[in-house]
């Protein structure tokens, strides 16, 4: 045969020119395009797999205070909740792969946006916008290195965007090292990021938010974790990171930028009709679906409200995350919280509300998003629009009592300053007025004033996604459910709850890692006991 | 001197044949006969003998004698070492052939009453696979030739039909307008095909018009299906029972329980007797129908002809509510204009309307399958079971509204689910005589095609119960492609022993998709439901999509034959492909054969018991560019974030980019014989292969730390090594008018992954059917594709294995007994093998434990005629085999709330005792449950992983066609004008003999990345159907 020979005209003819997708070499040529890259980041937060359902609601439960519907272990909520999580389940391996694919993503703007050449010789405008957005690409992967480090223990740790040529057969990375690079890009991150007055009213992220999670990613790594000797242990300087709480707290409450609502029950009331109040709730998650479809969208606010009956005006409510009877019982007299965090009722297909009463009294769902504060006519039955939020101005206050009562061997007055705020506020009473009906008494020492708060974050932030990763940082988790299932036996022998039964110490403070993941990356240890 | 001879060669009915190749003996320089049957031929030699061969039909030998006049019939065949074999871009004679070729004429093929001709093909051909994934109506199966080289890119041949090159399958044909189907297997005849052709070729000629007064036909079939089995599932009583038991200890659930079911004591009097319902009966228990019309017509002049026809076909699904509805019409005209000149245009319009909700949709918790299985098989104590199957919703599922599961034949009735399916193609040859030897031709083929896939959920449907009402969406996907071909071939003999053919040509293509879908919810009224979407209270979010592709190929071929003993064939072909990454665009693909006809060498002529012998010899490199398009460039696709509750267009990367992706290319070598005996009653054709693969198209699946979850790599290489059989008999000739003809083949393939990822020892597959996270197939160097990779089970935890604290009444697992962490045994919980010895059960306990590929394949048609009787049947095996029965997978859950679970589950351990009583004590509970080897209702796990009981052996031996018909004499005929009928009978799918517990052992469900063949989940039950024919002529 003779040797063919291609025309070379032919190779710009099979050039491939994607028409609905975007170039990425010549991509981020400006601020808006950098814009679309830094929000792809937050996408990853904006789904089922991870604040829209799993991560916010499943991995919060089953508590001291709250609990899954249904003792048994017939479907996947169910087992995720109750202790009987195995390496493979799908809830693991689903928000697994989407915070790395948010990292991936936070990678490649943090190496893409400086080598713009905006970034260098724009306008002060525009510098200052790419700044921004660099800062929030650092956030961002902090924050999801921060959700690994509580979900998984010690995680490999990635810095640089993904290509075809990389080993992606990385090993774990020694938490202490991950949380050196959470702060690092925290840090980095907050100079450049604006407060909440200097920017629109929407889910990014402002300065005194970022400063309050990085406050939290203190306060976490000051306490406990599962190691892989399996042990529950602390950092040696673990007082070091309550410091940075306390810093980060302090300065976010006299930037004056962020204030408590006078009234915690329209806290709720405005994430229920998507209302954004930067200055009490901080920072959202933001989830939204034009159709109702499941894309961006969650299940807050039917998933963990009270029951609702199908083709009732407010939507239907599937309830599966339930109270208990005793921790809406342990409520002060007076405390108003109490009936906005507890629904004692389900709504009937008239919307009217029914009372659970008698042995009903497992079925106490949380009020917070209940449907009759939505919307009518909700767009779908099971997704709703409300975000979850994941800090509000009340945790501020009470890191600060937690860290000022650590670092000063007992409370301060800003500390109790800083909790009986929170308070009072719950109880209706006025911020800055001593109140002493309502305020923590004087004179706790550092325990008794850290049992107090104990209690208080649970009446304040119950059921907002914190309580089973606070229980595990004071390394009180098991005790904490042998107690609670105890007193409800107590309270009645018939009441159903089970995770003091199912709960293994020293292995449930940590999920396992995903099978599937193991399987193609051998180097990956597996969580103790799993 | 010369002599001239001339003629008219007709067939034996004395139509005048077209195309019929008259050629000197011996001297092989040829000419075709014209439009009305005419050919001239002038030879020096007085005893020159011309040999006249047509495909289809005997060759005849006539010496010439001097003759100026040889008028010919030529009598029918089907096989003959003469017949033409059509290979890329032209035509060979089969003695001719140096590479592995196989064909089977449309006839056979036409017996099978089907939709898509591929189905037809099964069992055919050695070394063609026919997977359907299921039963499913107006399904396209899948064929692999010879093994398949790539392991997660299609292993789907090219399919060449009358000449232009198309990828999508064989669905547009009328399985009855196929002339022949010509299989090119090794490289030696693909590689002409270049990078499209490692996967073989399949070239398909339609049926061409015939000159002729105006001839009319019609074709009819009709017939009636029914499923070929149920899966026993839990009657009543035995529901009821294990309700009971786990029910038993919750207070809510016993309460629930006793309301609706009763109490335990009255269990056996109030179930006992009741055979419930059968929900797959009443979803698939009827007899449904099938019909196929098909009006001919053709005929034509010396210089034009044509042929015409329409065909529907309806076949309807057993499922309720469901089927195929397939139209085609064909145009085919051919001009001729003058002797040099021939001009042939055809235009194929298909339709095709598949509908119904099908059993394969939806993951573990919504699969339409698992609901048939899973709903239950009584009312209980509030209706009659009647009841239960008119009732639009289960007042018992009400309570629990997270509960997936719905009445099935609400299912069906109340989901839109339809795909229609348009294709025009149009095509156009033109032949031209440039000179004395070299002849043009050049191909224009123009295709496009739409699908319109709608989908509504009426207010009855669980989509719309769990999303608030009623929702639809249309989906509009465009394709047009076109393509075109020059090619120019010399053609010469020289000093009457050396031949040669050449040829060379060009083609290239394009192909644009165009995508655009619609949705809206919540339609207040579903009355005008998609015909509407604007009614539709929350409209969705639009979706459009593009994408093109294009190709630019040279090549040539060069065949020499010596005195028509020793053959020589070498080819090239360059191929440039958008898909590749800007250094690699360009593929090379070469191949060389050699044949020896042993059988014209003069020692031959002292055995005369052998009437045919040939050896072929080939080796070539084919290619493989079946994938996506631009995954070697880095690009961005959107999604959103929503700001303040409004869409904010966000990017992020969509696949990872390999910008040095480059073609798999597949080496073939193939050894062949070819040996007849007796005058050719015996023909067999023995070919042995070894195929090579390398920089294989890999779909690996990444770590998700990298962001991403699969990349496609060129890495690793496999082989395929094989050896197929082929033996046509004649084992009875025209015996007192009966005649017995047996075609059998059968196929041995060895895959083997020769090297994966650099340094990569194995990598894992996923079926992704939906119940597992574990990887569940595993590819090892050195192993074949299709290994089930799980934990081999030893029974159950026993009793005896446990310490028993009478006080506290638990049990706790003796030391040194293997201690499943996931799994915390008790006594009656599966036990699985501790591999490792750890003491521990854990992913790395897993081992292979089933291996998808078969040992071998085959197929064996007899065929008997009598007078005008004729009757063929047609059996076909797969040996070896395993399937790995997902659907028992995921319903051994029987820890999960209302479900149903198959009838071996009756057979579990047990906990309660006969009074309905928790039996703790250790005696009594081992007294209870000796012997038994199903766990208890909880005992298998919460989170599903696979284990041996799940695999079982998919050998079978299946009775596919059976088929008799019957010719009406002539004489009869002619009194009513018709010039031909038959008429038949044929049952299709008659039996299968195989230990598969599911509905079929030929399934294949979770396969779309090549790695994971066998699984059956959710798999549309295939029917057994007898239908009965007419083809008239008149």
């Amino acid at each position: 045969s003779a040797i063919l020979v291609m025309p070379t005209s032919c190779k710009k003819w099979l050039e491939e020119k994607p028409t609905s997708y975007y170039a990425a070499d010549t991509f981020f040529k400006d601020a808006n395009e950098a814009k679309m890259a830094v929000l792809g980041i937050y996408e990853s937060m904006s789904n089922n797999n991870t604040y829209g359902f799993y991560m916010s609601l499943v991995f919060d439960i089953d508590s001291d205070i709250a609990q899954m519907d249904g003792t048994g272990l017939s479907n996947d909520p169910r087992v995720a909740a109750h202790y009987a999580m195995t390496p493979v389940h799908i809830y693991v391996a689903a928000c697994w792969q989407l915070l790395y694919k948010g990292i991936d993503r936070a990678n490649l703007v943090i190496e893409r946006i400086p080598e713009m050449d905006l970034y260098k010789n724009g306008t002060d405008a525009q510098k200052k916008d790419l700044a921004r957005l660099l800062a929030e690409a650092k956030f961002l992967r902090g924050q999801y290195y921060f959700d690994l480090i509580r979900l998984f223990g010690d995680v490999p740790m990635k810095l640089k965007p993904t290509a075809a040529t990389d080993d992606l057969q990385l090993p774990r990375t020694d938490r202490e090292l991950v949380y050196d690079q959470v702060f690092k890009d925290m840090n980095e991150a907050i100079p450049d990021l604006p407060w909440a007055s200097q920017k629109p009213v929407d889910e990014r992220i402002s300065k005194g938010a970022a400063k309050g999670m990085l406050a939290r990613a203190a306060l976490y790594r000051a306490g406990y974790s599962l190691r892989a000797n399996e042990l529950m242990e602390r950092p040696a300087k673990y007082k070091d990171y309550y410091a940075i709480t306390l810093k980060e707290t302090k300065e976010v409450m006299e930037s004056g930028e962020h204030v408590l609502n006078s009234s915690y029950e329209q806290i709720f009331r405005n994430h229920c009709k998507l209302i954004l109040e930067p200055k009490e709730s901080m920072y959202e998650v933001a989830l939204y679906n034009l159709d109702g479809g499941l894309a961006n969208s969650g299940v807050i606010g039917t998933w963990n409200a009270p029951v609702a009956a199908d083709k009732n005006p407010y939507g239907r409510a599937n309830s599966f995350y339930k109270t208990t009877a005793l921790f809406q019982k342990s409520y002060a007299t007076g405390d108003l919280r109490r009936d906005v965090a507890v629904g004692t009722y389900q709504l009937d297909v008239n919307a009217a509300k029914i009372e659970f009463t008698g042995t009903n009294d497992s079925k106490w769902a949380p009020g917070k998003w209940r449907r009759d504060w939505q919307n009518t006519g909700p767009k779908d039955l099971n997704n709703t629009d409300i975000n979850w939020t994941l800090l509000r101005y009340s945790d501020i206050l009470l890191m600060r009592a937690e860290a000022e009562n650590e670092i000063n061997e007992g409370p301060n007055s800003d500390a109790y300053l800083a909790v009986n705020m929170v308070r009072r506020r719950g109880f209706g009473k006025p911020l800055t007025t001593v109140n002493a009906a309502v305020d923590l008494p004087a004179g706790l020492n550092k325990d008794t004033f850290l049992a107090k708060l104990q209690t208080e974050r649970a009446y304040e932030l119950c059921f907002e996604g914190t309580r089973k990763s606070d229980l595990i940082r004071w390394n009180i988790l098991g005790p904490s459910l042998r107690a609670a299932q105890a007193a409800l036996k107590v309270y009645r022998a018939a009441y159903p709850y089970v995770a003091g039964t199912n709960f293994v110490d020293n292995k449930h403070e940590l999920y396992p890692i995903p099978q599937g993941e193991r399987d193609l990356n051998p180097k990956l240890s597996q969580n103790p006991k799993y | 001197q010369n002599t001239t001879t001339k003629g008219v060669v007709s067939d034996a009915g004395g139509e005048p044949l077209m195309g019929v190749s008259v050629s000197i003996k011996g001297i092989g320089k040829g000419r075709s006969t014209g439009v009305d049957g005419s050919y001239t031929i002038s030879t020096s030699n007085p005893d020159a003998i011309l040999v006249f061969s047509y495909i289809g039909y005997k060759t005849t030998e006539e010496p010439v004698n001097g003759r100026t006049t040889i008028n010919v019939k030529l009598a029918t065949d089907t096989k003959t070492m003469n017949e033409v074999v059509v290979i890329g871009y032209g035509t060979v004679k089969r003695k001719e052939l140096t590479g592995a070729i196989s064909s089977v004429k449309g006839e056979e093929l036409s017996k099978v009453p089907v939709q898509n001709v591929a189905s037809a093909l099964a069992g055919r051909i050695a070394g063609v696979q026919v997977t359907a994934a299921d039963g499913t109506p107006g399904s396209n199966p899948s064929i692999t030739i010879r093994g398949g080289g790539s392991i997660t890119q299609s292993n789907e041949p090219l399919y060449v039909i009358d000449g232009i090159p198309q990828t999508n399958g064989l669905g547009f044909l009328d399985p009855m307008d196929v002339e022949s189907m010509d299989v090119l297997k090794d490289a030696s005849a693909t590689a002409i095909y270049g990078a499209r052709g490692a996967n073989g070729v399949i070239l398909v000629t339609t049926k061409q018009p015939k000159a002729g007064k105006l001839a009319l036909s019609y074709d009819m079939y009709f017939g009636a299906k029914d499923i070929t089995k149920t899966l026993p599932v839990l009657n009543p009583y035995q529901y009821t029972l294990l309700q009971y038991e786990k029910s038993l200890g919750n207070a809510t659930e016993e309460a629930k329980f006793l309301s609706n079911y009763g109490a335990f004591a009255d269990l056996q009097s109030l179930y006992g007797d009741k055979s419930g319902v059968n929900w797959q009966n009443e979803l698939f228990g009827g007899t449904s129908n099938s019909q196929y019309h098909k009006f001919g017509v053709g005929g034509g002049s010396k210089e034009t002809r044509f042929n015409f026809f329409y065909s529907h076909n309806n076949d309807e699904g057993i499922m309720l509510n469901s089927g195929s509805k397939k139209n085609v019409a064909k145009l085919n005209v051919t001009h001729n204009a003058g002797k040099k000149l021939r001009v042939t245009g055809i235009v194929n319009y298909s339709d095709q309307n598949t509908f119904g909700v099908g059993t394969r949709k939806g993951n573990t918790r919504f699969n339409q399958l698992q609901n048939v299985f899973q709903f239950r098989p009584t009312f209980g104590l509030k209706g009659t079971d009647a009841d239960l199957i008119g009732m639009e919703e289960d007042p018992y599922l009400q309570d629990d509204s997270g509960n997936t599961l719905q009445n099935p034949i609400i299912n069906a009735l109340s989901q839109q689910r339809s795909s229609a399916n348009k294709i025009l193609n149009l095509n156009a040859a033109v032949d031209y005589e440039l000179f004395k030897n070299i002849t043009y031709r050049g191909l224009v083929g123009l295709r496009t095609s739409g699908t319109k896939t709608k989908i509504f959920n009426d207010s009855r449907s669980v989509n719309a119960k769990r999303s608030g009402g009623p929702n639809g969406s249309i989906a509009q996907s465009d394709r047009n492609d076109w393509n075109y071909s020059n090619t120019l071939t010399y053609s010469n003999v020289f000093n009457q022993v050396h031949k040669l053919d050449v040829l060379v040509g060009q083609e290239q293509l394009y192909s644009k998709s165009e995508n655009f879908s619609a949705s809206s919810n919540r339609f207040p009224d579903q009355s005008l439901g998609l015909d509407d979407l604007s009614q539709g209270v929350l409209p969705g979010i639009p979706t459009s999509f593009s994408e093109d592709e294009k190709m630019f190929s040279l090549f040539s071929r060069a065949n020499y034959t010596y005195k028509g003993r020793y053959i020589f064939s070498a080819s090239l072909r360059a191929d440039g492909s958008s898909k590749f990454g800007s250094d690699n665009k360009y593929g090379y693909f070469p191949s060389g054969a050699f044949a020896w006809r042993v059988i014209e060498e003069d020692f031959m002529k002292k055995i005369p018991v052998i009437s045919d012998l040939k050896l072929r010899l080939s080796v070539g490199v084919a290619g493989n560019n079946r994938i996506p398009n631009y995954l070697s460039q880095a690009l961005f696709q959107s999604g959103y974030y929503p700001l303040n509750n409004e869409n904010v267009i966000s990017v992020g990367s969509r696949t990872l980019p390999n910008p040095d992706l480059k073609w798999e290319k597949t080496r073939t070598q193939n050894l062949g014989l070819d040996i007849g005996f007796f005058n050719q009653r015996i023909q067999l054709t023995v070919d042995a292969y070894d195929n090579r693969t390398t920089d294989l198209l890999l779909n690996a699946d990444v770590p998700n730390l990298s962001g991403y979850s699969t990349m496609l790599i060129n890495v690793g290489a496999t082989s395929n090594r094989g050896i197929e059989f082929t033996l046509n008999t004649v084992n009875l000739k025209d015996a007192g008018g009966f005649s017995w003809n047996t075609t059998f083949n059968m196929g041995f393939n060895y895959n083997k992954v020769i090297s994966l990822t650099s340094g990569n020892q194995f990598m894992y597959g996923a079926a992704s059917w939906g119940g597992l996270q574990e990887k569940d197939y595993i590819i090892r160097v050195g192993g074949a594709v299709g290994k089930m990779f799980g934990y081999k089970s030893n029974g159950l935890y026993q009793v005896n294995e446990f310490d028993y604290n009478p006080t506290t009444k638990v049990y706790t697992l003796k030391a040194g007994i293997p201690f499943d962490a996931n799994n915390v045994p008790k006594p009656g919980f599966l036990k699985l093998v501790d591999q490792t010895g750890d003491g521990k059960i854990n992913s790395d306990d897993r081992v292979v434990i089933g291996n998808a590929n078969p040992n071998f394949i085959g197929g064996m048609n007899n065929t008997f005629s009598y007078k005008g009787i004729d009757l063929s049947v047609f059996l076909n095996w797969s040996y070896g085999n395993d399937v790995y029965n997902a659907n028992k997978l995921n319903m051994s859950q029987t820890n999960l709330d209302y479900k149903n679970a198959f009838a071996y589950v009756a057979n579990r351990w047990m906990s309660i005792d006969a009074a309905g009583q928790r039996v703790t004590d250790p005696v009594a509970l081992a007294a209870l449950n000796e012997g038994k080897t199903i766990p208890l209702y909880n005992g298998a796990g919460t989170g599903l992983r696979l284990y041996d009981q799940m695999i079982e052996d998919g050998s079978f031996l299946r009775i596919s066609n059976v088929s008799l018909g019957y010719t009406l004499p002539k004489a009869w005929l002619s009194k009513v004008k018709v010039s031909g009928a038959r008429i038949y009978v044929t049952g299709y799918n008659l039996h299968t003999f195989t230990k598969y517990s599911g509905y079929d052992p030929e399934v294949s469900t979770a396969n779309s990345t090549g790695l994971t063949p066998g699984v059956d989940f959710g798999a549309y039950p295939r029917t057994r159907s007898f239908v009965a024919g007419v083809n008239v002529s008149f």
